[in-house]
Parts: C-alpha cells; structure tokens; sequence
C-alpha cells in the first residue's frame, strides 16, 4: 500500500511538477537619471497567439535615486509556448499613471533556459519637469481609493498645471510623497524655487480643504515642495 | 559427560521450574553441518521423566510425527546399523558406559518405530549388541533373553561371518532350530482405518486386517498408510497363543518436516518462522512445550517452542534464564495475519489494488495531457 501511494505521489509530483524552460528577464535600470519620478512600473508579456498580460508593480515611494530603479516585485508567467516569440514591455510612470518615464521593450524569440537582460531607457528625450511633495498632511484620514482627482495650479489658481485623474492613474498615484511630471508651467532649469501652488483634491465623500505648498528646492532635476 | 550433564541438569531446571508435569516433547534438530544432538536428547526426556514429567522422547516424537515409512526405510535401518557397529567399537575399547547409552538410545529408536521398515536385520544386530553387552556383564540369563529375541526377530537371517566370530554364529544357529521347532504363535492386527501395511520385524507381512504365525517371543509391529501416521505395537508372543492388536493411525502430521524445521532454526532471521512451524507439531502431539535441542557451535541451543493457543506458556524465566553451554531461547510465533474472514474493505489487498488502479488512471491522465499539449515554459521578469 505504501509503496502503491509512494509510486502516486512521486508520479504526481513529477507530473505536477514545472515542465521545459525557465526564462528570467532581469530589468535593469536607465543609463541616466530619468528613472528618478517612477512611482511604478507596468510590465506587459504579449505572447505570440496569446492574450497579453499586464501587471502594475507600485512599491511604498517612488524612485528617488537611480540606483533605487527597480521592480518592486517580479512577475512570473507559466504556460508559455516556447516556440512563439514572447514581446516584453516595462514602462516606469510617475504619480498620473500616464506619464511615462522610462520604457524598455525586449522580444524574446523562444524560451530558453537561462536569463536576459533589459535595460530601460528614457521614455522621451524631453521628460515633464518633476515636481514632488506629501500630500498626507492635506489627506489625513482620507484614503487613496475616496478620492476623485487632483489638480495643482499656480497661486490664486490662475494657471492649473496639473489635473490627474485618480482613476486613469489607478495605483501608481498612491506612492507617498507624490512624484508628478508637470509638462508645463515650471522652469525645467530650476528658476521656480520658491514659488507657491495650490493644490485641490475631489474627494466628494470626504471634506478636504486645498492646501498650500511652496517650492523649497531644486536637486538633481526636480522640484521639491512643502 | 560432565559437559553434557551439566548441559541437561540446566535445561532440566528450566523447564522443570516453570511446568508442573508438563506434556513436553524433545526434538533434536541438526544444524548445517552437525548431527542432531540424539544423546543429550534423551537424557534430557529420561531426566524429564525421572522428574515427573510426561515426556515423548525424541524417537517417538520422530516417529510419531513421519508419515507412511517415511524415515524408517532402509535409509533409517542403515543410520541405525551404524550406530550399533559404533557401540560395538565402544564395547572393544572397553568404554561400557558409552556402549550402553548408545544401546538405550538404539531401544528407543528401534521400539518408536516399531522395528521400521527397513529389514530385520537392524534389529537381529541390536539384540545381538545388548546380548554382547550383557554378556560383558556377567549377566547370562539378560544374554539368553537377548538371543532369544535375535531369533525372533529374525528367524531366517543368516549373521555375517566378519561381524560375528564362529561361536555366536553357532549359537545363533541352535537357538533359532529349538526356538523353529516350538509350536508358532498367532498375531492378527486390526488397524483404524483398516488396508494399512502391516510390517513385523522390519518386513511387510500383509495388509490388515490380517494374521500371521510368528516364531514365539518379542515381535515389534508396525502399521502404516500414506495418509496417516504409523501406529507401532511391541508384543511378546507365547508358543501356541493367538494375539490380537488393534492400532488406530491417527491423521498424518501435516506441519513442516524437520528438516524444514531445521533449515527455519538454522537462520536467526527466520527462527520465529520456526517455532510457528514447531506450534503445529505440539498441537499434534498433543503436548504442553516442543523442546527442540539444535548443536551451534560447542554450544547447544535450546528452543523453547510457544504452546499451543489456551495452554499454559513457558514462563519467562526461560528465556532470561543463562545456562552454561546452553542457550535457552523462548521462540515466539508469527502472528496470524488470517485475512479471510475480513470484509473487503478492510483487506489489504483491496486497497492496494484499488490504489493501483488509480494510480495508473491518474499517470495515464497525465500522461496523456502530456503528450497531447505542446510543451511550454516559464518567464519571470525581475530586477537583479
């Protein structure tokens, strides 16, 4: 009986277990600094006669340093033929969830065992320029999912600079401090320090007053506010 | 002897100690390469019995146990002939004391299978060896009653001239004329069941129920059939009498042989094997203990078989007890495993049937999808 059960298990075990080629893409990050805004990554595996696969990796905080450029997670997919060219596609947004930072495209013609490497790169030669800062001491209990949108204007709300839409921006807006490409209305050189902005958040089931911040600093190609 | 004796005293306080007048029956085993032990043997039953225990010893519990002629052919009569000429030999080097153990022995084995079936001659030559030995005793009337059984036994048999010097021969001669002369003696034997051989001294007489006219005086008997055990008969007939035996044949022992019995106790690893074959031999003759007595080495190792279900065991002081050139072992039986009355679902069988089959649809399944799907892989995308 045991040796019947044993001649099972192990059959199952060895039916069950992982079959052909284990493929891992290693992401590394871009040459340059315009990692640095990421609040996360979205990974797409378009496999050749197959419905392509999308995962959003949003860590705690977004890429600050380039040496943090990193997945948060990884993402594995089985069942994969490995005789069909598989297309690989990382895209880094900021805090919208629809300004892309860095992007990397890798096609991989079959599957075989070992590892590949994709480095991203810079989603545009011209990126929006960056603007961080905490928006908790706005929000305080008011949680990520209640809120509708955010815009950020200039001083008496004569010029928005930015509108996102929390629900185009999905995870990647919950990321503390917020990292936000502004395409328009700041010197991308550094000459606004000190300029104040209105920020506005809707969150209809929650009374959130708009707040007041005022840019500090310029380093390392971003603004930073409080 | 002092080994020996020491040997049996031992054994004889272990069981004695543990069984009050136990039914026990002594079997001497051989071990590759070694005789069985058949002198410590019986004087390990005559000690038994001096102490008031019902013992059948190692002759008849042989006999008892064989089937049909099986083992008291010419085969036995040749083992038995070489004994004599070994006490003979004794007797020549004046070692009385080892001829007459060898004597008590041949008795027992001789009377156990009531003369065998192997000719007359073995027993024409043992009488002859107890008359030589009574005649070196000083013993004349044992002699003559010794002679007189020779002829008995063997009226017609003619001595060998190199065995025997010219003076016995003639002796033999005029006894067998006087004792030819006298008016015959009737045996009829009436066996149960009946058309069982009936052999007389060592010779196939007829089938019974028969009769037969017999030279007067000591005749052993024995009555055997394939399908049951021999039954044995020692009578002494008187010139003119008309004797009547009955034997009943019990049901041939259907247990293992000795000899399996002593290739099982041979191997340590199969020596419990060997007292569940010993338990059926104690539940045949009917006895509370089988002692078997296997020679290992310059030791002696005696197996203590388990009784049978519902009688008193061996206690287990036997088994803790260290005898001096002994080795007592209380053997214990394999447990019956007996699965025929079990439901089915508690058969071991089934489950490893039914186990079987599933596994093979699962592997089967699996297979199958495995060979049917086209093979794939895996990718993970990480960061270093």
């Amino acid at each position: 009986m045991k040796i019947v059960l044993g001649v099972t298990v192990a059959l199952l075990a060895a039916c069950g277990s992982e079959r052909g080629p284990n493929v891992r893409l290693i992401i590394e990050g871009p040459s340059d600094d315009s990692c640095i805004g990421v609040a996360g990554f979205e990974v797409t595996i378009s496999p050749t006669g197959q419905s392509p696969q999308t995962r959003e990796l949003v860590g705690t905080a977004p890429v600050l340093a380039t040496q943090d450029c990193k997945l948060p997670d990884s993402v594995r997919l089985e069942g994969l033929a490995i005789d069909k060219p598989i297309t690989v596609t990382v895209t880094g947004y900021d805090a919208t969830g629809t300004s892309a930072r860095v992007v990397g495209r890798s096609e991989i013609s079959n599957l075989q065992d070992g590892n590949l490497r994709l480095q991203l790169e810079r989603a545009a030669p011209t990126l929006p320029t960056l603007l961080v800062f905490h928006r908790n001491r706005f929000l305080e209990n008011v949680p990520w999912d209640a809120i509708q949108s955010m815009s950020i204007a200039t001083q008496m709300g004569s010029k928005t600079l930015l509108n996102v839409d929390c629900k185009q921006a999905k995870g990647f807006f919950e990321p503390e401090p917020g990292a936000f490409g502004i395409p328009t209305g700041l010197d991308p050189a550094g000459a606004d320090i000190n300029t104040a902005l209105i920020v506005q958040f809707v969150a209809p089931d929650y009374p959130v007053k708009d707040g007041r911040i005022t840019i500090r600093a310029w380093v390392e190609g971003r603004y930073t506010a409080n | 002897v002092g080994k020996g004796a020491s040997l049996v005293l031992a054994a004889l306080l272990l069981v004695s100690s543990v069984a009050k007048a136990d039914r026990i029956a002594v079997v001497p085993l051989a071990s590759p390469g070694r005789e069985p032990p058949l002198a410590t043997a019986d004087q390990l039953a005559a000690d038994l019995i001096g102490r008031g225990h019902r013992v059948i010893t190692s002759a008849d519990t042989i006999a008892r146990i064989s089937v049909g002629n099986q083992g008291a052919g010419s085969d036995w009569a040749a083992e038995q002939m070489a004994a004599i000429r070994a006490a003979r030999a004794a007797l020549t080097r004046l070692d009385r004391a080892l001829a007459s153990s060898m004597a008590r022995r041949l008795a027992n084995e001789i009377a156990g299978f009531g003369g065998g079936a192997g000719g007359s001659e073995v027993l024409v030559e043992w009488c002859l060896l107890e008359r030589q030995l009574a005649s070196t005793g000083s013993d004349t009337a044992r002699a003559r009653a010794w002679l007189d059984a020779a002829v008995a036994f063997g009226p017609s048999l003619e001595l060998d001239p190199l065995s025997h010097p010219e003076d016995e021969r003639d002796l033999f001669a005029r006894r067998r004329a006087a004792l030819q002369s006298s008016v015959p003696a009737t045996l009829s034997i009436e066996t149960t069941p009946a058309a069982a051989e009936v052999w007389v001294d060592g010779v196939r007489r007829c089938a019974s129920p028969c009769s037969i006219k017999l030279v007067p005086g000591r005749h052993l008997v024995r009555a055997s059939s394939p399908a049951h055990a021999p039954g044995v008969a020692d009578v002494v007939l008187q010139a003119g009498n008309s004797v009547t035996r009955r034997l009943g044949l019990s049901a041939a022992y259907s247990g293992a042989s000795l000899g399996a019995i002593e290739s099982m106790v041979a191997d340590p690893s199969r020596r419990a094997e060997g007292a569940s074959a010993l338990d059926p031999m104690a539940r045949f003759l009917d006895v509370d203990h089988v002692v078997a007595i296997v020679p290992e080495g310059d030791r002696t190792r005696l197996l203590l078989a388990p009784p049978a279900a519902g009688r008193a065991r061996v206690g287990p002081a036997v088994v803790t007890a260290s005898v001096s050139a002994a080795t007592v072992e209380q053997l214990r039986p394999i447990p019956s495993r007996s699965t025929e009355n079990q439901p089915w679902y508690a058969k071991s069988t089934t489950w490893l049937v039914g186990g079987g089959i599933v596994a093979g649809i699962v592997a089967g399944v699996l297979i199958y999808q495995a060979s049917t799907s086209p093979p794939t892989g895996t990718l993970t995308v990480s960061s270093p």
